[in-house]
């Protein structure tokens, strides 16, 4: 690099101070990324108990009441499977390996969106219906609005997995700039 | 002040001003620089810690700021404003003289622009040529050979005198 065009960069204004709230800054995030992890999960675990005890309490209908236990631990383990299988990038790696991990991430996050009605919305609904079969109701308007209510979240899901898509497709292309010289 | 707090500020007494050099490559406007520079930052705070010097501290810590600043790009608030022109400046009291300073002042800005012409990964190959990085040291932050790193870097170059020759109205 030319040695002038070195100088002159270097000779860039100081950065600003460090804000005071760095530290606060960040124990939030901290907070904010335990909790998301422990939120999802802890969601499953309140409906397979909530439905358990429903279950014990009325054994003369439990298999709808069992069938949501199951589906809700189908649902957790799905989700514990892929936070397992596809973690984030370090921020320390290297930049391709951090866009090789993120990438990795962000299509195992786009599949599970978009694939979120079959492997979520559709046990739960179906759950759902036959809970409410189960315990001897079968409303209608009740299982219509469960059915829509079902296909609204497929639709958000699926939305949402465009939206990550951008930001995969960014990383394939540095990923690509990287590895074709 | 804790050991964390300590080492923290001997990092960014050291290599703050690289790193807001950097934050000034991959954003367009002052307060995205600013938002940029606290969330690299944030994550060196965050990753202090966990540092166990596998790699040395400044490749460390650049390393993470190339992963903040190419997150960034992508992130909507920064592609937002990308008309919006950058004010550079040129650090002041090194030239008493006020043309000269104005001059040098100009001169940054437009490399600033050339740089940030460039395809994302060329100009991380071009910020750390203008840091004086070696070779190895870009290797090592980008992940790739040290031979694959001269090739590109070649190009690269190239690429940003053709923009400092040709350059985008400031």
């Amino acid at each position: 690099m030319n040695d002038n065009l070195q100088t002159l960069w270097q000779t860039a204004d100081a950065p600003p101070p460090v804000p005071e709230s760095l530290r606060d800054r960040a124990a939030r995030l901290d907070r904010t990324l335990r909790w998301r992890d422990v939120r999802e999960l802890a969601a499953v675990a309140v409906v397979a108990l909530i439905f358990s005890v429903r279950a014990a309490v009325a054994p003369e209908l439990p298999w709808g009441a069992l069938g949501l236990v199951g589906l809700s631990l189908w649902i957790g383990g799905v989700i514990l499977s892929v936070r397992l299988r596809f973690p984030r990038a370090s921020p320390w790696m290297p930049l391709r390996d951090s866009l090789r991990a993120e990438h990795r991430w962000l299509s195992a996050q786009t599949a599970l969106l978009r694939w979120a009605w079959l492997w979520y919305v559709l046990p739960i609904t179906a759950g759902v219906v036959a809970f409410d079969l189960s315990d001897g109701h079968g409303r209608p308007v009740y299982l219509t609005v469960v059915g829509l209510l079902g296909a609204a979240l497929s639709w958000a899901n699926w939305k949402a997995a465009d939206d990550l898509m951008t930001t995969r497709d960014a990383f394939a292309a540095h990923l690509h700039d990287l590895d074709h010289a | 002040m804790s050991p964390t707090d300590a080492r923290f500020a001997a990092l960014l007494d050291a290599h703050g001003p690289a790193l807001w050099r950097i934050a000034g490559a991959y954003a367009r406007t002052r307060p995205d620089r600013e938002d940029l520079y606290q969330e690299m930052l944030l994550q060196i705070w965050r990753a202090l810690p966990s540092f166990r010097g596998d790699a040395a501290e400044r490749t460390w810590l650049t390393r993470i700021a190339f992963n903040v600043a190419l997150g960034a790009v992508r992130s909507r608030d920064v592609r937002k404003t990308v008309d919006a022109p950058l004010a550079v400046d040129a650090a002041p009291d090194r030239e008493p003289d006020p043309h000269a300073a104005a001059d040098r002042s100009d001169a940054l800005a437009r490399l600033f622009a050339a740089v940030r012409q460039l395809p994302e990964i060329d100009r991380a190959l071009v910020v750390l040529s203008l840091e004086e990085r070696p070779h190895a040291e870009i290797a090592e932050v980008l992940g790739l050979t040290v031979s694959n790193v001269a090739v590109r870097l070649h190009r690269a170059r190239a690429r940003l005198a053709a923009a400092l020759t040709d350059p985008v109205p400031l």
